[in-house]
């Protein structure tokens, strides 16, 4: 009706373009941000194989991969205003094109 | 909280320098060999900190996503991409950097310029 979104009582009752808040994502969004992380590991491979060594290579050296994390610190980030401290990742502005935190702090 | 923080970072797999599936060990990692990067912008500027555009652009993209640019096998290079790895994609090539720089190969065409007027 409106464009892309579904007719709901909310966006037919006047503030047209209310959609909802959606904190979940969808297996394309996921299968996206899989490619995104196996595209940064394939960067930082490359330059280890070249066998040149520089202060960043030693820090991402320290850094899990995409087969090593965990689906929680894939999808969600550390937030310290969120309720249960974790937000998901969508929410981090351009998380598409940004270096997002792959680890949280001990614990959360 | 602390008591369940401790817990719970036991239980956490620690990862070392050597937990990355991929890592070389020392004796195995080649030595920076006399080649070149050809880095590949994959991705567009807008939304991107400017610290990260700066970098790309001394690197030589920030002009067309697909053209490749060739980098050295130095530190400072090595740096700069690793700053904007999710922006690029990287090749490792042998040999010297070619002075000409990219040639994008073009169909030849059917006829040749042989003077002009103006």
């Amino acid at each position: 009706m409106f464009g892309a979104f579904r007719a709901s009582t909310v966006s037919q009752g006047g503030l047209l373009w209310k959609a909802r808040m959606k904190m979940d994502l969808s297996p394309t969004q996921k299968a996206n941000i899989r490619k995104r992380l196996k595209a940064a590991d394939d960067v930082v491979m490359k330059i280890q194989q070249s066998g040149v060594e520089c202060n960043a290579l030693t820090k991402l050296k320290a850094e899990p991969t995409e087969a090593q994390m965990p689906a929680k610190d894939k999808y969600t980030v550390f937030s310290r205003t969120f309720k249960g401290y974790r937000k998901s990742v969508h929410k981090v502005p351009h998380f598409t094109k940004v270096a997002v935190p792959r680890t949280a702090p001990a614990g959360f | 909280m602390s008591s369940v923080s401790r817990i719970i970072a036991a239980a956490r797999p620690s990862l070392t320098a050597s937990a990355r599936a991929y890592t070389t060990t020392a004796a195995e990692a080649p030595a920076a060999t006399e080649g070149y990067y050809k880095v590949t912008q994959t991705r567009s500027l807008i939304g991107v900190p400017k610290s990260t555009i700066k970098v790309l652009k001394s690197l030589g993209l920030g002009k067309k996503i697909g053209r490749p640019v060739f980098q050295p096998h130095e530190p400072s290079a090595a740096g700069k991409i690793l700053k904007v790895k999710e922006l690029v994609k990287v090749e490792n090539m042998a040999g010297p950097i070619p002075p000409e720089g990219f040639q994008r190969t073009r169909a030849t065409k059917g006829y040749k310029v042989v003077g002009k007027m103006f």
